[in-house]
């Protein structure tokens, strides 16, 4: 595999890690408990 | 395509995460940062991707790439515009009275300029970001309005004029040069419709 194959490939498993984290971080944090205690009109998706 | 903004969008995930995770720790200056930079992310991979040229966009491109992109780049085009008077009012920089609301109302309308500036500019690129980009961020400014509209009239009728301004950016560069939809469809013959 060439270089340009070694970074397309880290580019896919960073993509894909970039999106887990994204997602389930959600999960980790009380984001309804967040949202209802702002007054924030910007806050995580429940 | 996806080497071309890949990595941008890498960088979009990582800081959304972090910045689910961080709204805990209620740093305001931390968090707005965080939301600049996810903007930044995506402003660049948004540039890049309209600038692209049309024969390397397949329509999974289209489809799987811009409109995401488009979607995730008007939201947080919007969340930045509410989220740094949010940041002003947590610092105490700024009241939650009239001046705040002033405030907003500016902040919301120089979101307003910003996105449809970024729609103009999307007529280079594929229709399905273009549309995209601006759905999220009116969907956005409607939120604005049903949130706001019990309390702050003010708001509510600078979130409506950010709105019609969007809209009518998107009409106007709709209007003036049709978007690249698809293969068959990215000639815009110069001479239809023009007198001569």
């Amino acid at each position: 595999m060439g270089n340009d194959g070694k970074r397309d490939l880290a580019r896919q498993v960073a993509t894909v890690l970039g999106a887990l984290f994204q997602v389930l971080a959600g999960t980790i944090v009380p984001i309804g408990a967040i949202a209802g205690g702002t007054l924030s009109l910007v806050a995580p998706a429940d | 395509m996806l080497q071309r903004v890949g990595w941008f969008f890498v960088g979009a995930f990582f800081l959304s995460g972090l910045w689910e995770v961080l709204v805990l720790l209620r740093q305001p200056v931390v968090l707005q940062a965080i939301l600049a930079g996810i903007f930044a992310c995506l402003a660049v991979a948004y540039l890049r991707l309209v600038r692209s040229e049309h024969s390397v966009l397949r329509r999974a491109d289209r489809w799987l790439v811009a409109l995401p992109l488009g979607l995730l780049f008007g939201w947080i085009t919007a969340a930045n515009a509410g989220s740094i008077n949010d940041t002003l009012v947590e610092l105490e920089l700024l009241g939650s009275g009239v001046s705040g609301a002033l405030v907003g109302a500016l902040l919301l309308f120089a979101g307003a300029a910003l996105a449809s500036a970024v729609i103009s500019v999307s007529k280079a690129g594929p229709l399905q970001g273009l549309l995209a980009y601006a759905g999220a961020v009116l969907w956005a400014l409607v939120g604005v309005v049903v949130n706001q509209y019990n309390a702050s009239l003010l708001t509510t009728g600078a979130a409506l004029l950010s709105a019609a301004l969007v809209a009518m950016a998107v009409i106007s560069t709709l209007r003036g040069g049709r978007p690249y939809i698809g293969a068959s469809r990215s000639v815009r013959p110069r001479a239809a419709g023009e007198g001569g």
